[in-house]
């Protein structure tokens, strides 16, 4: 092995790199508008929903009730008669409709247990799951209220005291900003890897390349370390220009001991390119391999999704996927700001994943070099 | 006696071919390959297509495995060669590849010195003036020196090529179908080249194609590959007479085209070399 070999392959790989304006296209993208875009269009949270209230009792507390419906969570409400309800609902302007019943607050200062109805359209899901919540907390909110007013004993036996620790205003941009830096480390970092061995694969400059006084480790080292440093250097702009500068989102923990682990992390996805790469006979062949292996390292990572909510089995398979490990050192690290005393089991399954990985890579490098050729 | 036994007491070749097999599934395409080639001899390796002659420089390249048999360069079996003595021997090793194998995104200059800058570990200046000189030997400027591959014609891109091969001085030339794809004169001025190239270089050379009258130019000796082994081995003037009817159907392929067409029933005859 010489190391000046890797270092001059990996500059030939950044020189490749520098020549082809797609590639470059996709870095600047993938680290700046699609970060920007994760974090601001695309809420998980309630926003802006729209909701329809049928006021049948138009009583002092039914007015209460359609008045605590305000941006940003919801629009204001339409307020319609019961007969335009399902017609708006088919045509889809709706995505709750609350219904008051006549005499509603006559039946509560009654004692009787009046019920009001909530129609959902359940095929905006997020928005149908989170936001029936919501509308039930503030009814239940608005009525105990209401019902203290006139003397009811309806102060429930425990308050529960809400502190939203280390992201206190359950603020959206904070969460999907770095999930997307996540996201795109480990995208970007298995595409330029394998194409740059398809490219070369395509061009017949493998067999250039295996035919010089270089070795396959080195050809590999070259890729690995050259492709790594481009993603690693555009993940440190988008975390220091985009989340922190133009998103605001307050890093707690120490960006340098986040790149370490994300150092680590590339180590394990540019080998697993290298993989794809000598899997895949073509650029289209490797598009649909990634496909297939991007989305559940995303999904499953536990990234979009807490871990705690999956199967144990999908638990236990993903400890084996390297996102999964930089997903936990990521958000520890930036939202609690963790330090390497905490996060340090996951910075060995890194380093023990990622050297199986570029094992398992070269192994297979090696053996289909003459096949590539 | 085949004419490689009739060598067999000269001096140790510098490449020796002995028993090479390599098959993919059940497709036997090579079938115990011997052929020796002497230092600074000039061989033509001609075959149809799909004879296997791709496949015979790559497992002498060591890019592919072969099932049986080996391959030795002045003596030592390429496979027992440790990594060291692998990188020298690819020092003193210069490859033409048929589609040239040239990287887009490197200028021609970088190109023609990428074993030198990255196996030789020359400085770019110095490098960058050998290709210069290497460029010149095939009839390019220096000019050509700082555009990218995509900036040149086919020709020129194979002189590119050439050029890259011939930059670190090799001992060894393997130049797989040099022509493919040109015109007979831009054919004939890529032939010139090369024959320049060997005699200023004195390398042992193998040159692969499927172009006959190419091969009677640059060819000091020519083998005929067919049915997976060397069917006819000798120098380049007697190729014509072998009266074998598949080394016919090669040397002169449109004779042989006729007689097909007629429909012959000519047996071939001897001259076929056993392993």
């Amino acid at each position: 092995m010489r190391a000046d070999n890797i270092l001059n392959l990996g500059v030939k790989e950044l020189r490749s790199l520098i020549r082809d304006p797609m590639m470059l296209f996709l870095i600047v993208y993938a680290f700046t508008f699609s970060v920007y875009t994760a974090a601001t269009a695309i809420p998980e949270t309630l926003n802006r929903a729209p909701i329809a209230i049928v006021d049948e009792d138009r009583s002092p507390l039914s007015g209460r009730i359609a008045s605590a419906f305000y941006p940003p969570y919801f629009i204001p409400p339409e307020m319609i008669t019961a007969a335009e309800m399902d017609a708006r609902m088919d045509a889809g302007l709706d995505t709750f409709a609350l219904d008051i019943p006549p005499e509603f607050q006559r039946d509560l200062l009654a004692g009787r247990t009046p019920t009001i109805q909530l129609n959902v359209d359940a095929t905006r899901m997020s928005q149908a799951f989170t936001g029936s919540g919501y509308i039930q907390s503030i009814v239940t909110d608005e009525v105990r209220t209401f019902a203290l007013r006139y003397g009811a004993s309806a102060i429930p036996p425990v308050d529960l005291a809400l502190r939203a620790r280390f992201n206190p205003e359950l603020d959206n941009s904070w969460f999907g900003s770095v999930v997307q830096v996540i996201n795109n480390v480990t995208m970007l970092s298995i595409v330029l890897t394998g194409a740059a061995l398809i490219r070369e694969r395509e061009h017949g400059t493998i067999e250039h390349l295996l035919v010089m006084p270089v070795t396959p480790f080195e050809i590999m080292t070259g890729k690995v370390w050259a492709m790594a440093l481009v993603v690693l250097a555009a993940c440190a702009f988008s975390l220091a220009v985009v989340v922190q500068g133009l998103l605001a989102v307050p890093v707690e923990g120490s960006v340098a001991l986040f790149l370490a682990g994300a150092t680590l992390h590339l180590f394990a996805t540019t080998s697993m390119g290298i993989f794809l790469g000598t899997i895949a006979r073509s650029m289209p062949q490797f598009g649909l391999l990634l496909m297939l292996v991007l989305l559940p390292l995303q999904m499953l990572s536990g990234g979009s999704t807490p871990r705690e909510s999956m199967p144990d089995v999908i638990q236990f398979v993903m400890l084996g996927a390297p996102t999964t490990h930089f997903v936990i050192l990521a958000q520890a690290i930036l939202y609690r700001g963790a330090g390497i005393t905490v996060v340090w089991p996951q910075f060995l399954a890194l380093a023990v994943i990622g050297s199986a990985l570029f094992g398992y890579a070269l192994a297979r490098f090696r053996r289909t070099i003459g096949s590539m050729a | 006696m085949s004419p490689a036994d009739d060598r067999a007491n000269g001096p140790p070749p510098k490449l020796r071919i002995r028993g090479l097999r390599k098959a993919f599934d059940r497709n036997i395409v090579l079938d115990g390959v011997d052929l020796d080639i002497q230092a600074g001899d000039n061989l033509v390796l001609l075959g149809a297509s799909g004879s296997g002659k791709s496949v015979l420089v790559k497992c002498i390249l060591g890019l592919m495995r072969p099932d049986a048999g080996s391959v030795l360069v002045d003596g030592r079996d390429v496979r027992d060669l440790t990594s060291e003595e692998r990188d020298r021997l690819m020092r003193k090793t210069g490859v033409l590849f048929q589609n040239g194998a040239l990287f887009d995104s490197l200028p021609v200059w970088r190109n023609v010195s990428f074993g030198l800058l990255h196996g030789n570990g020359l400085s770019a200046t110095r490098a960058k003036q050998v290709a210069i000189d290497k460029l010149a030997a095939v009839g390019l400027g220096a000019d050509v020196a700082d555009l990218y591959p995509a900036a040149l014609s086919g020709g020129m891109q194979k002189r590119v090529a050439l050029a890259r091969a011939i930059a670190a001085d090799p001992e060894m030339l393997f130049l797989d179908d040099p022509t493919a794809g040109l015109d007979p004169i831009l054919t004939t001025i890529i032939d010139q080249f090369i024959l320049r190239s060997l005699e200023a270089l004195g390398a042992t050379a193998l040159t692969i194609t499927q172009d006959v009258d190419s091969a009677r130019h640059i060819a000091d000796r020519i083998a005929v590959l067919h049915g997976g082994r060397i069917l006819w081995e000798g120098p380049a003037g007697e190729v014509d007479r072998t009266g074998n009817q598949h080394v016919n159907a090669i040397v002169r392929p449109s004779i042989a085209a006729k007689r097909i067409g007629q429909g012959s029933s000519e047996r071939p005859e001897g001259s076929y070399r056993t392993p």
